[in-house]
């Protein structure tokens, strides 16, 4: 297995998102896993094609932004667009952690030969706490979303299922939810609460789930 | 009885009105929004604001079930 990653770093959103994934590489080098890591102006169209095409990774996780037909690095630009390249994702399960990309490309890119594709067909949203910025992983507002996310790759690279990684990450979610639905529950809960649910709902799966990376 | 869209976007700043004032939320593409420009945009009715009111919507059905 080897993993590639895209981790763009050009706003708040996509910083937050780089630093939970670091967790995610340091998991994947302790398991002897190589990485092919495109962090901040790194995260272009050109190296995602170098990579996708000649390292031929298994398992491709972007982070960033994204519409209905394009997942995003650096400063937004487009990387994986459908009807144009998503046939690099041919033969990869693929986990899409940006807005609205499970709800074309990941349907399309399945019938142009993409293992299995995970991913959001809405709004991926999360709260979090701008003084904390900093240092995302401090975070307790921003932690149960992004963690929440973390555990589809994490499950992948332990060796589940896409499936298993897509239900894993479902489970948190209600583990996360029903924490924060406690009464002893910080002020701030029903607002992590929100968007938990709703990025659990918005998370789906295309392709063979029986599938491993 | 049908509830209107005046008194849904009524419900909906005053669940946001209980957000922390050092919460933001990360809208994607759309950018980062604090409690106020969250009552603006659902106020304005604008695409962002009709979403937020999607997104507690949902997780009001979410707790009847």
């Amino acid at each position: 297995m080897e993993l590639f990653i895209t981790r763009p770093e050009h706003d708040d959103a996509t910083y937050y998102l780089s630093c939970y994934a670091k967790e995610l590489i340091e998991l994947a080098e302790s398991k002897g896993i190589t990485v092919f890591d495109l962090n901040k102006e790194r995260a272009t169209a050109k190296e995602t094609s170098k990579f996708l095409d000649k390292k031929n990774p298994t398992l491709a996780m972007f982070n960033g932004h994204g519409d209905k037909n394009t997942i995003r690095g650096h400063k937004n630009e487009v990387l994986i667009k459908s009807g144009e390249n998503e046939k690099l994702l041919e033969n990869k399960i693929v986990y899409c952690r940006s807005c609205n990309s499970a709800a074309e490309l990941g349907k399309n890119s399945i019938r142009t030969g993409t293992t299995a594709f995970i991913g959001y067909d809405d709004l991926f949203g999360f709260p979090f706490n701008p003084q904390k910025a900093a240092n995302p992983q401090q975070d307790e507002f921003a932690k149960p979303c992004l963690e929440t996310s973390n555990q589809v790759t994490k499950s992948l690279l332990k060796g589940n299922t896409a499936g298993e990684a897509y239900d894993n990450s479902q489970t948190t979610a209600d583990k996360w939810i029903e924490k924060m639905q406690n009464t002893n529950a910080p002020p701030e809960a029903p607002h992590i609460a929100l968007w938990l649910t709703w990025n659990k709902l918005h998370q789906k799966i295309h392709g063979n789930k029986q599938a491993k990376p | 009885m049908e509830i209107s869209k005046e008194e849904i976007k009524k419900l909906v700043i005053e669940r946001i009105k209980t957000m922390p004032a050092t919460m933001k939320v990360s809208l994607g593409n759309s950018g980062e929004f604090n409690k106020e420009q969250l009552i603006e945009e659902v106020k304005q009715e604008s695409g962002i604001g009709d979403k937020i009111i999607e997104v507690h919507l949902s997780y009001l059905r979410s707790l009847s079930k």
